[in-house]
Order: C-alpha cells, then structure tokens, then sequence
C-alpha cells in the first residue's frame, strides 16, 4: 500500500471512522490505536516505510488534537525515530501548543533524546 | 481452576445496574497488543526518563484526548476465567475482543478518585441497561483520563499450551 493509503486508513482509524470502529459510537476507546498497530505489525519492506511515512504526514498535516497526540503516542511507543523531523514541522504550528499535543511532542522527543544515548549519537 | 478475581468458572454473578457513588476500586480491562505496546513499555519509557530527571508524563488508562476511563467493579469480574471471558462480559467491540483472544488482556485495579465526578455512562450500543455492559458488567466513565502510577495493581491473563493462566505484573 502507498503512504496516502496509510494515511487514509491511520486517521479514519482514530477517528473511529472504519466500519468495524464505527458501531462502537462514542466508545472506540483505545479501538483506533489498537487498529493502527496493527497495521504497523502487517507490514514489511517497503509497506513498512510507506506507513512510517504515513504516520509522518498524520504528525505534520493533522489538526485535530486527539488524532495527533494519539499518533505521537504510538510513534513514541514504537519507538519510530524516522518521523522526528515530522515532529519538529508540528512543533512550529499552532496545535502544537494543544496542552495534550505539546505534552505528546515533548515525551517523543525526551524518549528520543534518552534512547539516542543509547545508540552513541 | 481458581478465577483471577473469584468466583467459580463461568458462574457469572448478575449485577445489579452500576450507580453512583462509584465503588473505591475500578477495574480497567485492555486488550495484550494495547496494554504491552501502549501502555507497559510507555510505562518503562518513563521510568527511565523519571530516573534521570526528565520531567515526561506517564502513560493513561485511556487513549490521550479520551474524555474518561470506563471501569468496572471486582463483583463484575468474578467467575471470569480467559481474556476472552473478560473481553465479553466488558462488552468490548469486535477488534478489541479479538485481540483479547490473541494476546491476552490487562486488568488493571486502580483507586477511583473523585472529583473529577465519575458518571454512568449511557448505555452501549445493544446494551440492554444503562450502567451495565452488552456483557452484563457494570459500568463507570471517570472525568477525565487516568494515569498509570505506581500503586496500580495489574494482573495478566493469557494461556499456553497448558491452558489459560493468570500473572501479576509489577509496574
């Protein structure tokens, strides 16, 4: 699949908007998040990159608080280094200052700073 | 076999519609792939950070921007025996139930503080009753999201070729 159709599939998850979340209603819960993971844990090779760029994009183009802190969230746990670039474009918009999306930005980057250590950078 | 949380297997207690005040204990159920790559190592992550002095915030009960936690009480949970079990009686959707059955599940016990007021929550969708799951659960919605703290207690339920099998995680 393409990183567009990553997109598309990533933001309707968490936004409850697929059809298996959709009859949950108000309760989707931790049901999109739990559907972007696994997305992540279907793909290899390339697919793999096209959705780590996908959540790239979700990071830089959306604008709804929750679908961004959630991304970040799952970018964090996953530990997918490749989309802090992506994190640094969100720092300089105004969601970025959302108290639950600059909470989500500064536990990415602290992780990311604390596991580079690791890695000798 | 022993059930995590009492009661014989498959006698499930009926309960009576959950009301207000909230009991002083809630019980969250999360689906294994959520509470391992979500929530655990989030925790871990952050215990790290804390140790060297980052000021980071600890991962929730609920997704970031959820509004509340839905919970549970210990009556609900007893006679529960697989993930599968718990992810019935909690009503939870499809996907979740599935990933249940797949990985296991996390309960996690958690003190009910109040305020933020903790509410019933309308009725599920197919819910016969308000304050009680699809499943036959009762059922809360705290204020706002919860964080995981250390006091938090976390039993894992899962299975092995020997059957199902049940484990506390420390956090």
């Amino acid at each position: 699949m393409e990183t567009n159709g990553y997109y598309k599939r990533i933001v309707s998850s968490l936004l409850g908007q697929t059809p298996d979340l959709k009859e949950l209603g108000q309760r989707v819960d931790w049901g999109g998040s739990g559907a972007v993971l696994q997305m992540y844990y279907e793909t290899s090779g390339k697919d793999r990159d096209n959705f780590i760029s996908a959540i790239g994009r979700v990071i830089e183009e959306e604008e709804s608080p929750p679908v961004v802190a959630q991304v970040l969230h799952i970018a964090s746990s996953l530990n997918l280094t490749q989309v802090e670039p992506s994190v640094h474009v969100l720092e300089s918009k105004s969601v970025a200052s959302v108290p639950l999306v600059h909470e989500a930005i500064f536990n990415f980057l602290a992780y990311e700073n604390l596991f580079s250590r690791g890695r000798g950078r | 076999m022993a059930c995590p949380f009492g009661g014989h297997p498959n006698h499930l207690n009926p309960v009576s519609p959950a009301t207000t005040p909230p009991p002083p204990k809630g019980y969250r159920v999360i689906p294994g792939i959520v509470w391992w790559n979500l929530i655990f190592w989030p925790w871990r992550q952050y215990i790290a950070a804390r140790a060297m002095g980052l000021p980071v915030s600890p991962p929730t009960l609920a997704p970031p921007g959820a509004t509340g936690v839905y919970f549970t009480d210990i009556k609900s949970l007893e006679g529960l025996l697989s993930a599968g079990d718990f992810a019935k009686r909690l009503g939870l959707g499809l996907q979740a139930h599935r990933e249940c059955n797949e990985y296991g599940c996390a309960v996690v016990e958690f003190d009910v503080v109040s305020p933020p007021p903790v509410s019933v929550p309308p009725p599920a969708p197919n819910a016969k009753q308000q304050g009680l799951t699809t499943g036959g659960a009762r059922e809360w919605l705290t204020g706002g999201n919860v964080k995981v703290e250390d006091s938090m207690r976390v039993v894992y339920i899962d299975w092995t070729h020997n059957g199902v099998r049940f484990f506390e995680i420390p956090l």
